[in-house]
């Protein structure tokens, strides 16, 4: 198994060549790497039948090696490889979710540019799958993949498929190398994400921004107890924000068009982005600072006519420079959190800030109840600012965790526009049931006031259910 | 889990002050340091624990984690909890950096999200995901973290104990005091009755089936944890412990927080 590595990099070039393809695609590629790496399918399959003979088989010269003998060795870089690939295989994990969701709206839609929406129903119900596949490939090295599929009832965008990880990390002390496609977090605080860049939005997912697609990217990254974590990104094929469809709810006034949409780089979507993050953590206080280079994820929207001569929004992807700072210092119950940002290159630089604190009393008088108290501002400087809901509004949340077995949570949140007092609401109710099941209940609402963007949402008010199975 | 690896600086600052206290006390703190000494030098492990929580209807829940922790000479332990199951919570990973008096350093990593969290670690007493045991039970156990009262020798079950009541420093803790049995023979926790702020009994701890391990470090595989309030228990039921597994510091960073599945 000694050849394995350079096996696992054609396997993950294979994957990223196949970042934007359907998922039925994706998992015969996926197939057919699995045959490239494995050029002795006989030998996986004596190993299904007698684990113990094909073990010394592969391994030759190394004589038995037992539990013990590979946990106890002080040097793991050659006791890690007595464990033959196809046992790593086996010991890894299958996992994943299935969803089915409703969401329902009482009030029929409505659009404030004047056109008929055709997105007038009531009951909207859809299905996604989550399946994923996590091993140890040696002792220095983990792949994961995650796959992603939903089917949606009305909203052709949001059935949608993408791969969340399809990811190779090597780790050997203070180093890890990583490749492949893969989810990134930056940030503190919670109502807003503004330092956070790698991965785009899977906006038709849910508009509160909290899900990611997978990104193709090379990263390496360097931590040390005394000086922090460094880590850079080489990225490539950054994916456009897909906006939910005519049919989708809530959905935009005019339909964003990707296929119109216009690149600054030259090399369009292989254009090559790149960052830096340094983050630390000492005593109390844990920032980071971040730098990017590249594509944005963020587009500014146009509007102009598509060949049918219907008005349609023209996405813009620019190449923007972008420093980020994010800040957290703990102590006691108290979180403090600040989220700053600079960017340049989408019409004039422009600042943003998110800041606030988080304050927990922990067993409300006795009870297993943690009740969380959340106040964040928002500011955000940019001139188009058409679709940022977050120009100069208040966050305001409440948490509310029972430490039961069921791990009951609710959570209940609004935003309120600082200038006009336009507010977005939305409450929230998490329970797992039994070891598999959980159930999500959730409840959005909007009150604009005139002229304010959340007027294009203001009969969209949902209520969702989620069934999820998690094995 | 009763692995008393503290600082050995600190403790001998601890002594001076406590040489005006009573002979019990004295004698108390000098058995929790002989209970520590005896299990110094383990440098890490690993285990897989399962935990079973039982409540009054007998229903059960179980929760399955692996463990790491790092001895570390001048300060608290390090350790990183990984969950398996349930399974909406798979994945998700707590790292710790306990300092016996001052609060740990905790910081929670969640899967779905690729978020790794700083939280508040003065939630001591709060259960731990819906288990009897409070976060303050299962956190690294240093010296400083009580102050101690011997009470009297005393018959476990036929087994020769010191009796000792120990009395939690940090303001955070659930707990006004714990009354500790530990067999003379080898200083291993028989059972602990843990008495809530209002002074009542609260819990009781029972480890059983010690195990030896490199010929001098005791761990119990299973423990169990009855809450005498509510009716509802917790069986911790260990396995494949592991020691001296050649584990280091760049094992327990927040780097490492996200890939040790």
């Amino acid at each position: 198994m000694h050849a394995s590595p350079i096996s696992w990099l054609l396997m993950a070039l294979l994957l990223a060549a196949g970042t934007g393809r359907a998922l039925a695609q994706e998992s015969e590629t996926n197939r057919e790497a699995r045959e490239l790496q494995e050029p002795a399918p006989e030998a996986v399959e004596l190993e299904l039948t007698d684990p113990r003979a094909t073990e010394e088989e592969v391994e030759g010269p190394d004589q038995e090696p037992t539990e013990e003998d590979r946990e106890a060795g002080d040097d793991g870089a050659e006791a890690g490889d007595r464990e033959t690939f196809g046992d790593r295989f086996r010991r890894g994990d299958l996992f994943g979710v299935f969803d089915a969701q409703a969401r329902f709206f009482p009030q029929p839609a409505a659009n404030p540019v004047g056109i008929p929406p055709q997105n007038n129903y009531w009951f909207n119900g859809s299905l996604a799958w989550e399946p994923g596949f996590f091993m140890n490939v040696t002792d220095y090295m983990n792949f994961e993949l995650i796959l992603f599929g939903r089917v949606d009832q009305h909203d052709r965008n949001r059935t949608h498929g993408d791969i969340r990880e399809g990811f190779f990390e090597l780790f050997f002390d203070e180093w890890t190398l990583g490749f492949g496609i893969h989810k990134v977090f930056w940030g503190v605080t919670e109502s807003r994400h503004l330092v956070d860049i790698i991965n785009q939005t899977d906006l038709v997912e849910d508009f509160d921004t909290d899900i990611k697609l997978g990104q193709a990217m090379v990263t390496t990254s360097y931590t040390n107890d005394k000086a922090g974590i460094f880590s850079l990104y080489l990225m490539s094929w950054a994916r456009p924000l897909v906006f939910p469809g005519p049919l989708g709810r809530p959905t935009l006034p005019i339909p964003v068009d990707n296929s119109l949409r216009v690149y600054e780089s030259r090399l369009r979507e292989g254009q090559i982005d790149v960052a830096f993050r340094w983050s630390h953590s000492m005593a109390g206080f844990d920032w980071g600072l971040s730098y990017f280079f590249g594509t944005t994820r963020e587009p500014q929207l146009f509007q102009t006519t598509n060949a049918a001569g219907a008005p349609v929004l023209q996405p813009l992807y620019e190449l923007i420079h972008q420093g980020g700072l994010d800040l957290q210092y703990t102590i006691e119950g108290w979180l403090l959190k600040v989220e700053s940002i600079v960017r340049g290159g989408q019409g004039p630089t422009f600042g943003a800030v998110t800041g606030g604190f988080e304050y927990t009393f922990y067993q409300v008088s006795g009870s297993i109840v943690d009740i969380g108290l959340i106040l964040e501002y928002n500011y955000d400087g940019r001139d188009n600012n058409t679709f940022i809901v977050f120009d100069n509004d208040f966050f305001t949340g409440m948490r509310l965790s029972l430490s039961d077995v069921g791990s009951t949570e609710f959570l209940v949140g609004a935003f309120i526009d600082a200038k006009d007092g336009s507010v977005f609401i939305a409450a929230e109710a998490a329970r797992r049931f039994g070891q598999h099941w959980k159930i999500l209940l959730e409840g959005r609402g909007y009150i604009p006031q005139q002229g304010n963007v959340l007027e294009f949402f203001k009969n969209d008010a949902q209520i969702q259910v989620d069934i999820e199975f998690f094995y | 889990m009763k692995h008393f690896v503290a600082p050995f600086v600190i403790v001998a600052m601890l002594v001076p002050a406590l040489a005006l206290a009573g002979a019990a006390e004295d004698k108390g703190l000098e058995i929790a340091k002989e209970a520590d000494r005896r299990d110094e030098g383990f440098g890490d492990s690993r285990s897989k624990m399962v935990m079973v929580l039982r409540n009054k209807r007998g229903q059960e829940s179980k929760r399955e984690l692996d463990i790491r922790v790092l001895e570390v000479k001048d300060d608290g332990d390090k350790s990183l909890t990984v969950f398996h199951t349930p399974r909406d919570v798979r994945g998700t990973a707590l790292l710790t950096f306990s300092h016996g008096v001052e609060p740990d350093d905790q910081w929670l990593y969640l899967p779905a999200l690729r978020r790794v969290k700083r939280i508040a670690s003065n939630n001591k007493s709060g259960p731990f995901m819906g288990s009897e045991f409070a976060y303050e039970d299962l956190s690294s156990q240093e010296i400083e973290k009580y102050t101690y009262k011997y009470l009297k020798d005393d018959k476990l079950d036929g087994v020769d104990c010191f009796l000792v009541e120990q009395y939690p420093v940090s303001k955070d803790s659930g707990y006004t005091r714990l009354q500790v049995w530990l067999d003379k023979d080898e200083y291993r926790v028989r059972k602990i009755d843990f008495y809530d702020r209002k002074g009542s009994l609260l819990k009781t701890l029972t480890p059983s089936k010690y195990e030896k391990y490199l010929g001098k470090h005791w761990r119990a595989l299973e423990m169990n944890m009855v809450n005498h309030q509510t009716g509802k228990s917790t069986v911790l039921v260990w396995s494949e412990f592991k020691f001296k597994t050649g584990l280091k510091d760049n094992d327990f960073t927040r780097t490492r927080l996200q890939q040790v599945l």
